[in-house]
C-alpha cells in the first residue's frame, strides 16, 4: 500500500537519495549519447543535455519530496497542529478529554482485575500440566483416601509426578506447650519442586524417602511464616521448631508466592505413602502430567485405576458409586460467580467507553461545522481528501492519547478503590498482584487507539465531503435548515440506547443485592463467633486413638462450656457438630411406622448440639419445645426437626407424635449397628446450613450433645459489650485449659461471614452502579450538546417562528420535543438490549428473572427524566432569543 | 462530483495523462523515452518541461499507477524503466474521460458566437 511504501522510504533516504540521482543521471547521459549520434561533439552534447533537462539538483528535492510526502514528517506535523487547536478551544478540549478519561478509566480498572485473576501466567512452568484428581459424589467433590494415592502413583504412567497434600492439619506449639494456631499440612516429598515446579526459596524440597516412620521429623517453612514468625532469619535451616509438642527440623523455606490461596497452611511436613499400607491420611492428589499425556487420557488411566482398586476391595460390588476427574490445577478458588461478574464488567465497561465515543465523534462533529471554513481554504490549496481525512483522525488520536493517560490514572484510582471495598476479593486474588503492569497499559494503549480511530472517523468522513464551492461563498454560516445532522441524531439515540442498557444492569444488581440481603438466615448472626475444635493431633504414625466413654464426653464438654462462659464479655457458648452456613452432614434415618422406600432412603442433615446452642445463636421456635438440659444419657431420646424436614418427610402427621429411628452411631468402630428411637420434640425455623446463602435448605435434625455426645465439632460464642474478634485469645486459652491439647481453628465472626457472601454481590452493584452512572452522565451531556447545537443552529428559524407570533413556551416545547423523540427511540432500543443483558446475568442474580419489569421501568424513567432535563436546559436559551438579533443575522 | 477525478492543478493533470497514455501505447519506457514519445506523437508541439517530468513520474508511483524497474538500455546503460499497473489503466480511462469533456466544454464556449 502507498502508506507504507512512504514510510518505507524515509527509512531507505540515502539509498533513495542515490537512486534518484542514478535516474537523472541516466537521462541526461541519454540525451548526451542521441546528441553525439547526431553529431554534436561530446561537450556540446553534454552541455545541451544538461540545459534541457535544468537544476538536477532542484529537480531531485522535488522527486524525494514526491516520494516522502506522506512520511512520518507530515504525522508530527499534524500532531503538533492538532495540539495547537486543542489549546485554542480549551472547552472543547477539556470535555473531549474527559469524555475519554471516563471511558478509557474503567476499562483500565476492570481488565487490570481480570489479568491478575486470570489471564497472567502463574508463577510456575508448564501451567497447562499441573493437574488436581478429584473424586465425585452425587455432586459433591470428595478428596481422595493416601491409600489410592499410593496406588495411583505406583500404577500410573500418565504423569511426571504425582502428590499428594493430606488435609489432617498439624498445628505448631508454643514454648508453653500449647497448641498455635498456625497450622501446616502433610504432603509427598517433591510437591513444591518437582509436581509444581516453584523451586525452594531456602533450602531443599523433601527427599523422596523422608516422611516414613523415624525420617519424618522435618518442615518446610512457607515464606510468609518465615518472614512473619521467625523474622526472615538466613540461618533458619537446621533450627529445630515444635509441632504438634515434637521437634521438627527445618529443611527448607518456599518462595513468596502471593497467588497461593488463602487457609492458613503455613508449612508443610513430609508424608511417605506406599501402596497396601493403611494410611488414615486423606487429602488432595496434585500430579504434573508428562509431556504430551492430555487431561482426557490421564482421567481414563485413573479412572481404570480406581475401579479395579475399589473392585478388589469390595468384591462383589457394582463399580463405585464415585467418579474421578483430572482437572487443570487453575484459580480454581475464585468463586465461580467473581468470576462470571468481572467478564460481565468488562462488557458493560466496553459499553461505557462505546458511549463517550460517541459523545466525543458528537463533539467533533459539531466543531467540524464551525472548522467547515478552514477546511475549505485548505482544499482549495491543494490537500486531498485523504490528507485531510488524515489530520482530523489524527487529531482524534491526539485527543485519545491525552484522554488515555488521565484514564490510565482513573483506572488506578478506581481499581484501588473497588479493591479495598471488596476485601474478599481482595483475598482471593491476593493484593499486591492486581497492578497497572505492561499488559494493561497495552491494553489502555489499544483501546485509546480505537477510541481515537472510532470518534475519528464520522467527522473525519464528513469533512472530506465538504461542498468546496458552497462553502467558500459568502456565508460563514454552515447550510442551514434542520440544523441537526442525522449523524449526531443517531450517535445521540445510540448512546441513550446504551446508557439504558448499563442502568437496566445496575438496577438488576441492585434488585439481587436489596432480595440477598433480606434472606432469612434462620439465626441472628450478630456478636456470635464460631471456631472449629481441633484435638491434638496424633503424630502421623497410624495407630487409632482410644475414645473415651460417651459420660466422660458430657462431663469433658460441660466442663468446657463453663470454662468458656467464664471468659469476659461472653453471653453463652454452645458446642455442636456443626456450625450453620459450613455445609451438611447427611446421616440415613427412618421414620417409625413408615415404610422405606429403599431406592431413595430418606436422609437429613444430622446435627448434635448442646441445648444453649439455641440460645447462642436465636434460633426461632415453631412448635413444641427446645431442647434443653433435661435431655440427658438416660432420659428419653429426644430429637428435633426443621421446617423443611417436616415438609418433606412428614407431611401430614402431627411432627410431635412422630418418632423417628436412626443408627446408633459413636465414635469408635461399629460392626453390628443398633437403632435407636427418638421422639421429635420440637420443630425449629430453617437455618441456613448451605455454605451458599442461596442454597436450597436441608431437611435438618438436632439431638442433644448430652444424648449423643460428640467430642469432635465446633463451639459458638456470643458475646455482649465487645467485638466478638477480641475474644479469640482467651477463648482459645479456655479450650486449651479445659481440654489439653485442643486447638481452635478457623475462627469466623459469622456476621463477617454472612456479608462476606453478599460481597460478591455488592462489587456487582457496586461496580455496575458506578458505571451506569457515568454512562448515564455521559449521555446527558451528549443529549445537552446535541441539543445546545441544534439550538444555535436553528436560531434563525425561531426568530421567523416568534416573529410570526408563537410564543417563547411554544419554541421551547418545540426544541423539547424534538430532543424527547430521540431519547424515545433511544430507550426502546436500549430496552431490546436490555431484556439480552438480563439473559446473560441471570445466573449471577438472586431472585431477579432476565426481564425484570420493576428496574427496568425505574431506569427508563430515571433516564427519560434525565434526558428531559438535558433536553430543557439549552431549549430554555431557545426561548431567551430576540426575534430581532436573529433575523438580522442574516 | 467535480472534484474527484480532476487533479487541482489541471497542467499537472495534462502531463499525468499524457505519461499514462505513453505507457499504455509502448508498455514500458524509461524517463527520457517518455519524453521524446511525447515530442514525437504531438508533432514536436508539446515539450515536456523535464524538471517536472520526474516529480511526477514518482508522484504516480506512489499512488501506485505505475511501477518500475531497473533495466539496461540498447545502448547498455542502466536506466529506470516504468510501466503501467492496473490501477493506472483505470485512472487513464477516468482522466481520458475527463479530458475530453474539459476539450468539449472549451470548444462549445469558443463556437459560440
Amino acid at each position: 500500500m502507498a502508506v507504507f511504501r512512504r514510510i518505507a522510504n524515509l527509512f531507505r533516504r540515502s539509498r533513495m537519495d542515490r537512486e534518484i540521482d542514478a535516474e537523472l543521471q541516466a537521462h541526461i547521459a541519454l540525451r548526451t549519447d542521441d546528441n553525439l549520434a547526431a553529431g554534436m561533439s561530446p561537450e556540446e552534447a553534454r552541455r545541451d543535455a544538461l540545459l534541457r533537462f535544468g537544476n538536477p539538483t532542484a529537480t531531485k528535492e522535488r522527486v524525494a519530496a514526491a516520494d516522502a510526502s506522506l512520511a512520518f514528517g507530515t504525522f508530527w506535523r499534524n500532531v503538533r497542529f492538532a495540539l495547537r487547536q486543542l489549546r485554542r478551544s480549551p472547552g472543547f478540549a477539556i470535555t473531549a478529554i474527559l469524555a475519554l478519561a471516563l471511558g478509557i478509566g474503567p476499562n483500565v480498572a476492570i481488565f487490570s482485575i481480570i489479568w491478575a485473576t486470570f489471564l497472567a501466567p502463574p508463577a510456575y512452568p508448564h501451567p497447562e500440566q499441573v493437574v488436581v484428581v478429584w473424586n465425585h459424589y452425587k455432586g459433591e467433590r470428595e478428596p481422595t483416601s493416601g491409600d489410592d494415592y499410593a496406588e495411583y502413583a505406583a500404577q500410573s504412567h500418565s504423569f511426571q509426578s504425582l502428590s499428594f497434600q493430606s488435609w489432617i492439619v498439624v498445628h505448631l506449639t508454643n514454648p508453653d506447650h500449647t497448641a498455635d494456631e498456625a497450622g501446616g499440612l502433610p504432603i509427598s516429598p517433591g510437591m513444591d519442586t518437582r509436581t509444581v515446579g516453584r523451586p525452594m526459596w531456602l533450602g531443599r524440597d523433601f527427599q523422596p524417602d523422608e516422611g516414613g516412620p523415624g525420617n519424618d521429623h522435618l518442615v518446610i517453612l512457607g515464606h510468609l511464616l518465615w518472614q512473619q514468625r521467625y523474622n526472615s532469619d538466613p540461618n533458619i535451616l537446621g533450627k529445630s521448631i515444635l509441632i504438634e509438642d515434637a521437634p521438627y527440623t527445618v529443611v527448607g523455606v518456599t518462595k513468596a508466592n502471593p497467588r497461593e490461596r488463602p487457609g492458613g497452611i503455613e508449612f508443610n511436613v513430609p508424608l511417605l505413602l506406599t501402596p497396601g499400607a493403611h494410611s488414615r491420611h486423606f487429602g488432595i492428589v496434585i500430579g504434573r502430567l508428562k509431556p504430551g499425556v492430555t487431561l482426557a487420557q490421564a482421567q481414563a488411566e485413573l479412572s481404570v485405576i480406581d475401579q479395579r482398586l475399589w473392585a478388589q476391595r469390595n468384591p462383589g460390588s457394582n463399580s463405585k458409586p464415585m467418579s474421578l476427574t483430572v482437572e487443570r490445577f487453575r484459580n480454581d478458588w475464585l468463586d465461580l460467580k467473581i468470576q462470571r461478574n468481572l467478564w460481565l464488567l468488562l462488557d458493560a465497561v466496553g459499553l461505557v467507553l462505546l458511549i463517550a465515543c460517541a459523545n466525543i465523534a458528537n463533539l467533533l462533529l459539531v466543531r467540524g461545522k464551525s472548522r467547515e471554513q478552514e477546511l475549505a481554504v485548505r482544499s482549495a490549496l491543494g490537500a486531498t481528501r485523504k490528507q485531510i481525512f488524515v489530520q482530523l483522525l489524527t487529531e482524534s488520536l491526539t485527543l485519545a492519547v491525552v484522554g488515555g493517560a488521565i484514564g490510565i490514572a482513573m483506572g488506578w484510582a478506581i481499581m484501588k478503590l473497588s479493591m479495598s471495598l471488596i476485601p474478599a476479593l481482595a483475598d482471593q486474588i491476593a493484593d499486591g498482584v492486581v497492578e497497572i503492569n505492561i499488559p494493561v497499559l497495552c491494553f489502555a494503549f489499544v483501546i485509546a487507539l480505537l477510541a481515537g480511530v472510532i470518534s475519528g472517523c464520522a467527522p473525519g468522513w464528513k469533512a472530506t465531503r465538504i461542498n468546496l464551492s458552497e462553502t467558500l461563498k459568502q456565508g460563514s454560516r454552515s447550510l442551514g435548515g434542520r440544523g441537526r445532522a442525522p449523524a449526531q441524531s443517531i450517535l445521540v439515540t445510540a448512546e441513550i440506547a446504551l446508557a439504558l442498557i448499563l442502568l437496566s444492569g445496575a438496577g438488576m444488581a441492585l434488585h439481587s443485592f436489596w432480595n440477598l440481603s433480606h434472606i432469612d438466615v434462620g439465626f441472628i448472626p450478630d456478636n456470635v463467633l464460631t471456631a472449629l475444635l481441633r484435638p491434638r493431633n496424633v503424630t502421623p504414625r497410624g495407630g487409632m486413638p482410644t475414645f473415651p466413654t460417651p459420660q466422660q464426653i458430657v462431663v469433658q464438654q460441660h466442663q468446657l462450656i463453663d470454662r468458656i462462659r467464664s471468659v469476659p464479655g461472653v453471653a453463652d457458648a454452645a458446642l455442636a457438630t456443626s456450625m450453620p452456613l459450613h455445609g451438611f452432614n447427611t446421616f440415613p434415618f427412618t421414620v417409625a411406622g413408615q415404610p422405606v422406600d429403599k431406592s431413595h432412603p430418606p436422609e437429613a442433615d444430622y446435627v448434635s448440639v448442646s441445648p444453649s446452642y439455641f440460645g447462642t445463636l436465636g434460633i426461632r421456635l415453631v412448635r413444641g419445645r427446645f431442647l434443653n438440659e433435661n435431655d440427658i444419657l438416660g432420659a428419653p431420646l429426644a430429637i428435633m426437626v426443621n421446617e423443611t424436614f417436616v415438609r418433606r418427610y412428614l407431611n401430614n402427621a402431627d411432627p410431635l407424635t412422630q418418632r423417628l429411628v436412626l443408627p446408633r452411631l459413636g465414635p469408635g468402630e461399629n460392626r453390628d449397628p443398633q437403632f435407636d428411637q427418638y421422639q421429635i420434640v420440637g420443630v425449629f425455623h430453617d437455618v441456613l446450613d448451605n455454605e451458599h446463602l442461596t442454597g436450597a435448605v436441608q431437611p435438618e435434625m438436632y439431638v442433644s450433645q448430652w444424648q449423643a455426645a460428640w467430642p469432635f465439632g465446633g463451639v459458638a460464642v456470643r458475646t455482649v459489650g465487645v467485638d466478638p474478634a477480641v475474644v479469640t485469645h482467651a477463648l482459645q486459652v479456655a479450650v486449651s485449659s479445659a481440654k489439653s491439647g485442643t486447638a481452635i481453628d478457623h475462627v469466623e465472626v459469622m456476621r463477617e461471614v454472612v456479608d462476606g457472601q453478599r460481597s460478591s454481590d455488592r462489587f456487582e452493584m457496586a461496580l455496575f452502579g458506578g458505571f451506569a452512572a457515568v454512562a448515564l452522565l455521559l449521555a446527558a451531556v451528549g443529549i445537552y450538546g446535541v441539543m445546545s447545537f441544534a439550538v444555535a443552529q436553528r436560531s434563525h428559524e425561531i426568530g421567523v417562528r416568534m416573529a410570526l407570533g408563537a410564543r417563547r413556551s411554544e419554541v421551547v416545547v418545540l426544541m423539547v420535543r424534538g430532543g424527547m423523540r430521540l431519547a424515545l427511540i433511544g430507550i426502546a432500543i436500549g430496552l431490546a438490549g436490555a431484556y439480552g443483558l438480563g439473559r446473560l446475568m441471570h445466573t449471577t442474580l438472586y431472585g431477579v428473572e432476565s426481564a425484570d419489569l420493576g428496574s427496568l421501568t425505574a431506569v427508563a424513567a430515571l433516564l427519560l427524566l434525565v434526558a428531559m432535563l438535558a433536553c430543557w436546559l439549552p431549549a430554555r436559551r431557545s426561548a431567551a432569543i430576540d426575534p430581532m438579533k436573529a433575523l438580522r443575522n442574516e | 462530483m467535480a472534484n474527484k477525478d480532476f487533479p487541482k492543478n489541471e497542467l499537472q493533470g495534462t502531463l499525468d495523462l499524457l505519461v499514462l497514455k505513453t505507457l499504455a501505447h509502448i508498455g514500458s519506457l524509461h524517463g527520457y523515452g517518455i519524453v521524446l514519445h511525447i515530442q514525437r506523437a504531438s508533432e514536436e508541439l508539446l515539450r515536456v518541461e523535464e524538471g517536472s517530468l520526474y516529480p511526477a513520474l514518482h508522484r504516480m508511483e506512489q499512488s501506485g499507477w505505475i511501477a518500475s524497474e531497473w533495466a539496461l538500455t540498447e545502448t547498455n546503460r542502466k536506466a529506470k524503466y516504468y510501466k503501467l499497473t492496473a490501477a493506472g489503466r483505470r485512472q487513464l480511462q477516468h482522466s481520458e474521460e475527463s479530458f475530453d469533456q474539459l476539450v468539449r466544454g472549451v470548444q462549445a464556449v469558443m463556437r459560440f458566437a
